[in-house]
């Protein structure tokens, strides 16, 4: 991962540099930033400092990563939760229905939804929530962040727009899941036994159906919040949300390795800390599993 | 002027709130909710997030937007026609032989920490960029010494006569003065103690805020703060001043400008600027270093309809780099969209045909995509195949430096005096050649009129030069585009500047 990071064409002391400077200048900055070091050197440099917790200082600011990183941690946590509860409240209800009634005008209708929510591209979605809400009818204001701790009104209104933009984009991919396993678990062999019991639809619902078609719905919603924690960088570009996103975006852009080799490295532990939450909820839903 | 606004305002300094930090509701009280900053802070909308604020350090024009509201230098460019007039010092004189710059610094300047100005200020603040070999050490390559002759008096001695010396040190805040010993003092990436009329409060990941500086030298200004929000979606920002969440904005999007020139809800202004954006040819790939190839091109694009497909007419063609109305500009136009010509021109230079020309742009600068578009489909008809080559800017800036291309189109900005129009870009083996050009009369030319202290003199210097360039099409000029910025219908006190620097010190609120 780090020598990919750096390999990537681009010069960062030329970008830091603009276009007006001397060579002297270059050669300066160069020495600073520890670029002039052999590849393998600078890898066992950030290697040693990375396990104790200090991931460098970026070209760009001079800040350090960690508290770059840490600035804009809870912007990312607030949208990404955000968007995935906006996502199950869309996902589960319309998937469920569908399944219930494959084939009926419900089902077409959930289907057209979740289709233009996969395909309308959020930069799009996003402006045009702006144009209206902020714009012509002035609810909401076009965008932004502030801590919940210091405004819970104007953290709440700012919210809504990127979080529906996102939550409808996961939701409509949950959706399709959601469908597809409560189908599948309503054909199987232990929800008509159970039925043959005579066990109203209801129980039978709730207690086989539904359980069983969790598993899935659990492991598409990690994926989805996974890739949500890595930041959504459209949307917030687009909502001016100081996201994760925007971070790991202009870091590239900068070629800013100490900040995009943090990033990557976050990015990284949040997929394996879902994965194993994702996981221990598995063995929680299905007790075969545990053993 | 100034010094009577100062007596007066700083009589009433004590009727002048402090600005608060976040919260409150916001005076400009749109349809829009949720407003925040304090009783009287101007919003202004900004593209980007600062990257840091250490003035001899960054190169970044979002953190030079703050900047230049915190900081001063020793002179500054006047907001109309740019010229050179005093900031932190009052006046200053050439000795004959034009070797030794003698200027005389304000009195009862203070800086943010509370610090006496004087002239140990100055050459710790020169000395710290010629010595770390900062971002702008190069516009201090002919000074061989900085020297405070008296806490007054500074003397800056050069090795040749450098008539631009005060844009050079001057013409934006990169050549700040902090005060001596700030670089050990203070963290400065995320510090500010300048001598400015705002001081730096504070900057996060959403926005950057100030806070008027009742000491300052020019009289407090006459609101309370400064919040730089970032919003880098040009729609969100118009949507944001319109509604009344910002007070002001320089991210219009270009193709909306015509039509908010009618609008009651924003006021809009649109000047041209110093910039200019121009398309080269590598002299070291053929047949692109034959002249008649390259005049065929010039002759072959139809500047107009590039300026406008790249900013919907907010720009004005142009031949040289130099925009009209500048003292120094030329009006030598020699080519005039002709197809049938530029066709001739291409066959005298017996290429064969078609010419396969690759050209390369950012999709930093997304105007070059959409010039590099209407090029391509003016250069097909004569027989050039262009293909366009969009990459990202540090792959671009990459490719710039080794010589791997047939043509690139960029702008240079933020230009003040010819030199930075003309000289690194165009003098043999200059540091900005990167085309390759070299014409040893344009040399001479060049050096000369670096040099040439009288003014006259010097524009017919680099007329002469300018004619050559052009002829030699070492770089096919385009236009020099309008900056753009658009505030509350009411505020008043801002004038929109030429060089694009922001300077919200004699604003008032609606």
């Amino acid at each position: 991962m780090f020598a990919l990071v750096h390999l990537v064409p681009g010069d960062p002391v030329r970008l830091a540099l603009g276009t007006r400077f001397s060579q002297e200048t270059y050669d300066a900055l160069r020495e600073r930033s520890g670029l002039d070091q052999p590849l393998l050197e600078q890898f066992v440099t950030w290697l040693g400092r990375a396990v104790t917790g200090d991931l460098g200082v970026s070209f760009r600011s001079g800040e350090t990563v960690t508290s770059q990183i840490a600035e804009r941690l809870p912007a990312t946590l607030t949208l990404a939760f955000a968007s995935i509860l906006v996502a199950l409240v869309i996902a589960v209800p319309l998937g469920t229905i569908s399944a219930l009634r494959p084939r009926s005008v419900v089902d077409r209708v959930a289907t057209v939804i979740s289709q233009f929510g996969i395909s309308v591209p959020d930069f799009w979605m996003g402006i045009v929530l702006i144009l209206v809400f902020a714009g012509t009818l002035g609810w909401l204001p076009s965008g932004g962040y502030v801590p919940l701790t210091e405004d819970p009104g104007g953290w709440l209104q700012r919210l809504l727009m990127p979080a529906l933009v996102t939550g409808v984009v996961s939701g409509s991919v949950i959706t399709r899941f959601v469908r597809s396993s409560v189908l599948e678990a309503l054909g199987s062999d232990h929800v008509r036994t159970a039925q043959a019991k005579g066990l109203g639809s209801r129980q039978v619902f709730t207690w086989h159906v539904l359980r069983n078609a969790l598993l899935p719905l659990v492991t598409v919603t990690g994926v989805q919040l996974a890739y949500l924690l890595s930041g959504v960088v459209v949307v917030e570009i687009v909502f001016s949300w100081p996201g994760l996103g925007q971070l790991a975006l202009q870091a590239v852009e900068a070629r800013d390795y100490p900040v995009l080799q943090g990033a990557i490295l976050l990015f990284a532990l949040v997929f394996l800390v879902i994965n194993l939450v994702v996981d221990l909820l598995y063995s929680a839903i299905d007790p075969r599993i545990r053993r | 002027m100034r010094s009577t606004r100062l007596v007066s305002l700083v009589a009433a300094g004590a009727l002048i709130l402090t600005a608060c930090g976040g919260g409150g509701e916001s005076v400009d009280t749109g349809a829009g909710g949720g407003g925040s900053g304090g009783g009287s802070t101007l919003v202004a909308a900004v593209g980007a997030q600062p990257d840091q604020f250490d003035p001899h350090v960054t190169s970044a024009y979002p953190s030079f937007q703050v900047l230049e509201n915190v900081y001063d230098t020793l002179v500054v460019p006047n907001p109309e026609d740019l010229t050179m007039e005093p900031s932190l010092a009052t006046d200053w004189e050439t000795s004959e032989d034009g070797l030794t710059w003698t200027f005389t610094l304000r009195e009862g300047v203070t800086f943010h920490d509370g610090s006496e100005f004087d002239a140990a200020d100055v050459v710790y603040s020169y000395n710290r960029i010629i010595d770390e070999q900062l971002q702008n050490a190069y516009r201090f390559e002919n000074v061989t010494g900085v020297e405070a002759v008296d806490p007054q008096t500074v003397e800056i001695t050069l090795s040749q006569p450098t008539p631009n010396l005060p844009a050079l040190i001057g013409g934006f805040k990169g050549t700040a003065i902090i005060p001596e010993g700030a670089a050990e003092e203070y963290d400065l990436t995320t510090e500010a103690v300048g001598t400015g009329p705002f001081t730096l409060e504070s900057s996060d990941a959403s926005s950057t805020e100030l806070a008027a500086y009742e000491e300052y030298w020019g009289g407090p200004p006459s609101i309370d703060g400064v919040e730089f929000r970032y919003i880098a979606e040009p729609a969100a920002a118009l949507t944001a001043l319109e509604n009344g969440e910002v007070d002001w904005t320089d991210n219009v999007p270009p193709q909306q400008i015509e039509s908010l020139e009618g609008n009651d809800e924003v006021e809009l202004q649109s000047i041209p600027s110093v910039d200019y954006w121009y398309m080269s040819m590598n002299f070291a790939r053929e047949p692109f270093g034959n002249p008649l190839v390259r005049q065929a091109i010039a002759t072959a694009i139809d500047r107009e309809a590039v300026t406008e497909a790249a900013r919907f007419g907010a720009a004005q063609a142009n031949q040289t780099a130099i925009p009209e109305g500048n003292f120094f500009a030329s009006d030598y136009a020699p080519f005039e969209a002709d197809a049938e010509a530029a066709r001739q021109l291409l066959e005298e230079s017996g290429v064969q045909l078609p010419l396969e020309m690759g050209l390369m742009v950012t999709d930093e600068f997304p105007e070059t995509v959409t010039a590099a578009q209407v090029i391509a489909s003016q250069l097909e008809p004569i027989g050039i195949n262009v293909d366009v080559q969009t990459v990202d800017f540090a792959t671009w800036l990459d490719r710039q430096g080794q010589g791997d291309f047939d043509a690139f189109m960029l702008g240079w900005l933020g230009n003040l005096d010819p030199f930075d129009y003309y000289h690194s870009q165009h003098i043999t083996d200059g540091v900005n050649n990167y085309q390759g050009y070299s014409n040893p009369e344009v040399d001479q030319l060049l050096q000369q009129a670096s040099s040439e202290t009288d003014r006259e003199a010097r524009k017919d210097l680099y007329d002469q030069a300018v004619q050559l360039i052009v002829d030699d099409v070492s770089y096919l000029y385009l236009y020099n585009p309008n900056v753009v910025q658009a505030w509350a219908p009411g505020l008043s006190g801002y004038t929109i500047r030429p060089d694009k620097a922001i300077n919200f010190e004699d604003v008032e609120l609606p």
